[in-house]
């Protein structure tokens, strides 16, 4: 018999650390590779630092209008002054040409406004509690309300950058908020159709194919336009989230199922049940963190539609109506083709929402790689 | 087969009755009924109503009896025709929608050709051309299609249309043609107007098909069936189109059921953009007027045409695909 | 011109490496061998030796990111012209008219290979009517009589079933129809029976067994099966990790096993006449991960015989020894 010596199994650093990972940082190191998804997710982190810090980077009071400012163009932003870094601005007069009648704005390079940081203006609440004043841009000596126009004013004299800022933050967190209710729904439902299967899972996929089959936007626009006139902003801001979120859930409710019915013919899941598990151990124990990144996938997808249909229907003038202000309110005024011509600057606010709608979804594809490369 | 087909029949009917009922819904929301709105929108514009024919409209929609009784009636009365009266017009539903629907569903088809026939090859040449310059081209203005929904698209097609081209790109007639009676000459000047309206639509519908057909082609590839066509001796092309196209088709084709409320959709507000005379623009306007007979209507033949649709994609997915055929006998 | 000496096909050194983001997998790495007309050669290894890649690289179907870096593959085509196919173009007429008309291929996977929506007769015509000039109607012929010759009942009406409509036995047979259909001098059959039972497993084998007589076709029957090995073919190859280790006639190797990896391997076949309650043999280890493949020879880490200092250092290459015998390894030489 010739001794038989065993080698020892080498196994790779590499190999050591992926064994011992937990499935959330395997997600997240497969996550990291997507160079587009990891530039979007500092994209996105960008654009909710803005929703919470919307008042700070506003420099007007949004709602601040004054007929004399009407269709104001954006102002060119001047950084150097003689060789030396002084951002400023020139003072812009307003005058009614007399051949026209129409109203010009006449830039006067003599009169010259420098730009201040952290300066006073109007009061508000840092993060709803903290009274402050302070705003990251200002002017000095003389009325910020006359001096500045980063991106121009609006048909009532209101400035479009302080409105944006505002506009950012409620169109971004009533997408999140409609989709915590698409969510809620979603998982509900998908995992009772996925896991109890028979009867009522034949009932809800019934539904769910339904509802996919309807035409969204005629629906929203005649429950939106049902609703009563004399609702406050915050009510209406509610109502049309749930009205959102009430068509979006099939979507998520899909994906649960999907996922719940792989699961339930799973190895593993059979061996718990064999074990003797509860069935709310499963499914609260076994179950849930595998499809849990699937989830967050799905979730991080269903945004982008759901910011589309807020700014679709405000648009129309069904959703958010004024006084609030979300990108869909501030497009409403691009309407009119002829004022567009003259005033492009109300299209501004169509770049935010290609922007995070891009940065949604690649982060979202990103995370649905991560979660399952083959899947 | 058969029995798919009497399946999918239920339920579309079933669909139909449920976007009937959400109509409804709809139509009742507002305070106050049908008729008190009537006779306020009469009195405004100076008629008057007798009492004969309030009492006869309470009769005819059942107002004093329950909702379920004045569901019926309604549905009945839709069945036979009857839309109801379009306030602000004071003219029959059915006048004002006139050809307006049938618009909605040129338009809404020509997009869904436009996102096919693009959709369809580009998908394919990016499953299997992966990574190549083309393929991250396609992927990037996919990636456009998909991030600007189509009103948003439709307004910067408008405003460089009007910027640079001094031309207003909208509508899908000419001004001399929109109010003409229909001829071949009309129907020409209409297809001469479609192909804008029809890309701004299908655009973001293309994105997600592209995506969806490179990765379904992608799954395909992967299989065996396609290795075993080359070890036959197939020619390249052949062995790709005759094989793992064929088969990632088929989740192709079940999409359309699903592509097409999207486009209805969109149609709504890209019609009001691009001034197009279709349904959309009738239906915010009857919103913003609180006429609600003619909103809710619109809003069921919209879904009705939009199940039809499905319906009719349900059958072509079964025409194409043999497991479907076969596999119930 | 009786060219019985000259095999039908002749590899020599193939080497077919996949280019990798993680690294460079070396599927097959040096593997020779011959196979004559009307000859059975078995290709035998683990999942993963590379004997798959090696049909895919000899009909030059291999997938990117994979390819054939060096070697010959010799084809002793029916013109009398001996090719290397390596140097043809993979796409091209030459290359696609060997490729289902002079060498046939049939899969492990009798489900998962024919296309689900065509029927079985559309694939099989298509190959017909690809390769030879006949009409419809002749092709359809053929078609019908390739079915009936691997015992298909009612081939006229199964001619047009689809994939799912037939029972596993049915389409292995089909696959080997189509793969048939041109009759081809070589049939390469990559596992063809480890999908299936054991009674259809021996009614296959018999059939192709029949199919080689009657034509005098030549079958390379890759399979990790001794049994099927030992029972259907006339020389046999054993692969490991990418290489050829041995090769030989039948017998000379089932009995007289070279290669401590081919010893390990018959070794570990259960036999009835062992003794009970004896624990099985398996060979120590597992095999090396395809990024991490151990220096000298493959096998060296597992092997009860290595010699140190030789063994894990340098490679040993195929040397032939007595009764038409090959071995790569340094126990018989250097």
């Amino acid at each position: 018999m010739v001794e038989q010596e065993i080698i020892e199994e080498t196994t790779t650093e590499a190999e050591e650390k992926i064994s011992l990972a937990t499935a959330g940082q395997l997600m997240w190191w497969r996550f990291r590779k997507h160079k587009l998804a990891m530039v979007s997710a500092v994209v996105l982190i960008l654009f909710y630092l803005v929703v919470i810090f919307a008042p700070f980077l506003a420099y007007v009071d949004p709602e601040l209008s004054e007929a004399q400012r009407s269709l104001m163009p954006p102002q060119a932003i001047h950084l150097f002054r003689d060789g030396r870094f002084e951002p400023h601005v020139y003072a812009v007069k307003g005058a009614r040409d007399p051949k026209t009648f129409k109203r010009v704005y006449v830039t006067d390079p003599e009169t010259i406004i420098p730009l201040r940081f952290f300066v006073h203006g109007f009061p508000y609440k840092l993060f709803g509690v903290i009274p402050t004043d302070r705003h990251l841009l200002g002017v000095e000596g003389v009325p910020i309300e006359e001096s500045l126009f980063i991106m121009g004013t609006d048909l009532n004299g209101r400035d479009l950058f302080s409105r944006l800022m505002f506009a950012t933050r409620t169109s971004l967190t009533i997408g999140l908020l409609a989709v915590a209710i698409s969510l809620f729904l979603g998982v509900l439902l998908g995992g009772i159709s996925g896991y109890f299967s028979g009867t009522v899972d034949i009932i809800i996929q019934r539904v769910i194919e339904i509802l996919r089959s309807l035409p969204t936007i005629p629906l929203w626009m005649g429950l939106a336009a049902a609703l009563p006139g004399s609702w406050s902003v915050q009510q209406v801001y509610l109502a049309i989230t749930v009205i959102i979120s009430l068509l979006g859930w099939t979507e998520l409710a899909r994906v649960v199922r999907g996922r719940f019915l792989t699961l339930r013919e799973e190895d593993f899941i059979t061996a718990a049940e064999l074990v003797g598990c509860s069935r709310s151990r499963i499914i609260f124990r076994h179950m849930v963190p595998s499809f849990l990144s699937h989830i967050i996938a799905a979730t991080t997808l269903a945004i982008p539609a759901m910011i589309i249909s807020e700014t679709s229907l405000s648009f129309l003038g069904l959703g958010l109506r004024p006084p609030a202000i979300s990108w869909g309110v501030l497009l409403e005024q691009a309407q009119n083709i002829q004022a567009l011509a003259i005033s492009p600057w109300l299209l501004t606010p169509v770049v935010p929402v290609i922007l995070a709608v891009l940065a949604f979804n690649f982060v979202g594809d990103g995370l649905r790689d991560a979660a399952d490369p083959y899947g | 087969m058969l029995g798919y087909i009497v399946r999918r029949l239920a339920l579309a009917v079933v669909t139909i009755i449920a976007i009937s009922i959400l109509s409804f819904i709809i139509i009742q929301l507002p305070p106050g009924d049908f008729v008190t709105t009537y006779i306020a929108t009469m009195s405004a514009g100076g008629a008057t109503v007798s009492e004969a024919e309030v009492e006869a409209l309470r009769e005819q929609y059942g107002l004093n009896q329950p909702m379920i009784v004045q569901y019926l009636k309604w549905a009945g009365q839709m069945l036979r025709g009857n839309f109801g009266m379009a306030m602000e017009w004071n003219r029959p539903v059915k006048d004002v929608i006139g050809d307006r629907l049938a618009l909605t569903v040129v338009v809404s088809l020509a997009a869904v050709v436009f996102t096919w026939a693009v959709a369809l090859p580009i998908g394919i040449y990016s499953a299997v051309k992966r990574y190549s310059i083309g393929d991250y081209i396609f992927t990037f203005i996919g990636f456009i299609g998909l991030a600007i929904p189509g009103f948003m698209l439709a307004l910067i097609v408008m405003y460089v249309g009007f910027r640079y081209f001094n031309a207003n790109i909208g509508g899908l007639f000419s001004p001399d043609m929109a109010d003409a009676p229909w001829s071949w000459a009309k129907f020409k000047d209409m297809l001469a107007h479609l192909p804008i309206p029809a890309v701004v639509l299908g655009l973001s519908g293309t994105a997600q098909m592209i995506r969806i057909m490179r990765s379904n082609l992608l799954d395909e590839l992967r299989k065996p069936y396609v290795m075993t066509a080359r070890a036959r001796g197939l020619p390249e092309t052949r062995v790709i189109l005759k094989y793992p196209v064929r088969v990632a088709l088929n989740p192709f084709i079940s999409t359309i059921g699903y592509l097409l409320p999207y486009i209805v959709s969109g149609s709504i507000i890209v019609s009001l953009v691009l001034s197009l005379p279709t349904v959309g623009p009738l239906l915010l306007k009857a919103l913003i007027a609180q006429d609600m007979f003619l909103a809710g209507t619109i809003i069921l033949l919209l879904g009705v045409m939009t199940v039809i649709g499905t319906f009719i994609s349900d059958l072509l997915l079964m025409w194409v695909d043999p497991r479907i055929r076969l596999e119930r006998r | 011109m009786n060219n019985h000496n000259m095999p039908l096909l002749a590899v020599r050194d193939l080497r077919t490496y996949f280019f990798q983001d993680e690294g460079t997998v070396k599927a097959v790495d040096g593997a020779s061998f011959e196979i004559l007309e009307g000859q059975t050669l078995g290709v035998v290894g683990e999942s993963g030796c590379g004997k798959s890649v090696t049909a895919r690289s000899i009909l030059r179907i291999v997938e990117p990111p994979g390819r054939i870096v060096a070697g010959e593959i010799l084809w002793h085509g029916a013109d009398g012209e001996v090719r290397d196919l390596v140097k043809l173009d993979a796409d091209g007429r030459v290359m696609r008219s060997i490729r289902g008309r002079e060498i046939g291929l049939v899969f492990q996977e009798p489900m998962t290979s024919f296309s689900p929506v065509h029927t079985v007769g559309n694939q099989i015509i298509e190959a017909i009517r690809l390769h030879m000039r006949v009409s419809a109607a002749e092709a359809r012929r053929r078609a019908i009589e390739a079915l009936r010759q691997v015992g298909i009942p009612q081939p006229e009406r199964r001619i047009d079933d689809y994939a799912f409509q037939l029972s596993g036995g049915l389409r292995q047979r089909a696959m080997i129809a189509v793969a048939l259909s041109c009759d081809p001098r070589l049939l390469i059959a990559d596992e063809p029976t480890t999908a299936l039972d054991v009674t259809t497993q021996a009614q296959i084998l018999d059939l192709l067994r029949n199919l080689q007589a009657q034509r005098g076709m030549a079958i390379m029957l890759i399979t990790h099966n001794l049994g099927v090995v030992a029972e259907m073919c006339d020389h046999v190859v054993v692969m490991y990790l990418g290489q050829v280790v041995e090769s030989g006639p039948v017998d000379a190797i089932f009995h007289n096993a070279k290669h401590p990896y081919t010893r390990a391997l018959l070794r570990s076949i259960p036999s009835i006449e062992s003794p009970s309650r004896v624990k099985l043999h398996t060979i120590t280890g597992s095999i090396p991960h395809p990024y991490n493949r151990p220096a000298g020879c493959p096998f060296h880490p597992r092997c009860p015989d290595r010699i140190r200092g030789v063994c894990d250092v340098r490679e040993p290459t195929l040397r032939t020894l007595e009764g038409g015998q090959s071995v790569s390894c340094f126990l018989y030489g250097v």
